[in-house]
């Protein structure tokens, strides 16, 4: 169940982070450093 | 709080097993969804407390989409944007709400004129205005981030001038597009580099925790 649970977070996770990475910035103001494989420059 | 969200990736990572890489990509999507999450939540709260939850939605919304494409200043620490877009947001929906006056709807559709000529202007001189975690120097990606700040620019105009037409209906239209402006004029005014300094100002009386 637990391991469920983090699999289902990490995809979540994943997911999101896929989408915010084709934009000029997160969400409202702040930018952590973004991963290698997300970055379009 | 960046920190709990780092080593909630790390436990997911160390249980399925993933490479640093992955768990870099976990820790990012998990951080965004935090804070979008939290600065929803609180808003929320405070929002149904002054009722004016419908306008800090509108400004928490319109504000994020738009800088999606047009970039801007940024705090240093995830909680000082936590806390610093509570205040501002939930300032600009108390402005919006108790301003609305049908008396002063054309003085406020002159003002959101003006708010949408001068957002324009920044626009096409400054945008994308990228950050030192996030540089962009892509021509395709500064080409795409810019048409997608003019769309989003003429849709949020499009939408303010329908409520202000239509305000005779109700007296609340007044607020929800004032809020529209107020978030263009606020995303705006992080453009610039008044902005900028703004935040570097808020960010040093902020301590992260």
């Amino acid at each position: 169940m637990k391991m469920k649970l983090m699999a289902a977070i990490s995809v979540i996770a994943t997911l999101f982070a896929t989408l915010v990475a084709s934009s000029a910035c997160l969400w409202w103001c702040y930018q952590p450093k973004e991963p290698q494989s997300l970055q379009d420059r | 709080m960046e920190e709990i969200v780092r080593n909630l990736a790390n436990k997911i990572g160390l249980n399925l097993s993933y490479d640093k890489e992955k768990i870099d990509v976990i820790a990012y999507g998990l951080t965004a969804i935090v804070q979008m999450l939290m600065i929803f939540l609180i808003v929320s709260v405070i929002g149904i407390f002054f009722n004016t939850w419908f306008e800090s939605f509108i400004i928490f919304i319109l504000v994020g989409l738009l800088r999606k494409s047009t970039g801007g200043a940024h705090n240093a620490t995830f909680m000082g944007c936590l806390i610093y877009s509570i205040f501002f947001i939930s300032i600009m929906a108390l402005l919006s709400r108790y301003l609305a006056n049908d008396c002063l709807v054309i003085f406020y559709a002159v003002f959101s004129g003006i708010i949408f000529v001068w957002a324009l202007y920044i626009t096409y001189k400054k945008v994308p205005v990228d950050s030192p975690n996030k540089p962009i120097s892509k021509k395709t990606t500064i080409k795409r981030l810019r048409r997608n700040s003019f769309l989003t620019l003429v849709l949020y105009a499009i939408s303010t001038a329908i409520l202000f037409v239509f305000s005779d209906i109700n007296i609340r239209y007044v607020s929800f597009a004032l809020s529209i402006s107020i978030s263009v004029l606020w995303q705006t005014f992080m453009l610039t580099d008044i902005g900028d300094r703004f935040i570097k100002i808020i960010d040093c009386k902020m301590v992260d925790f």
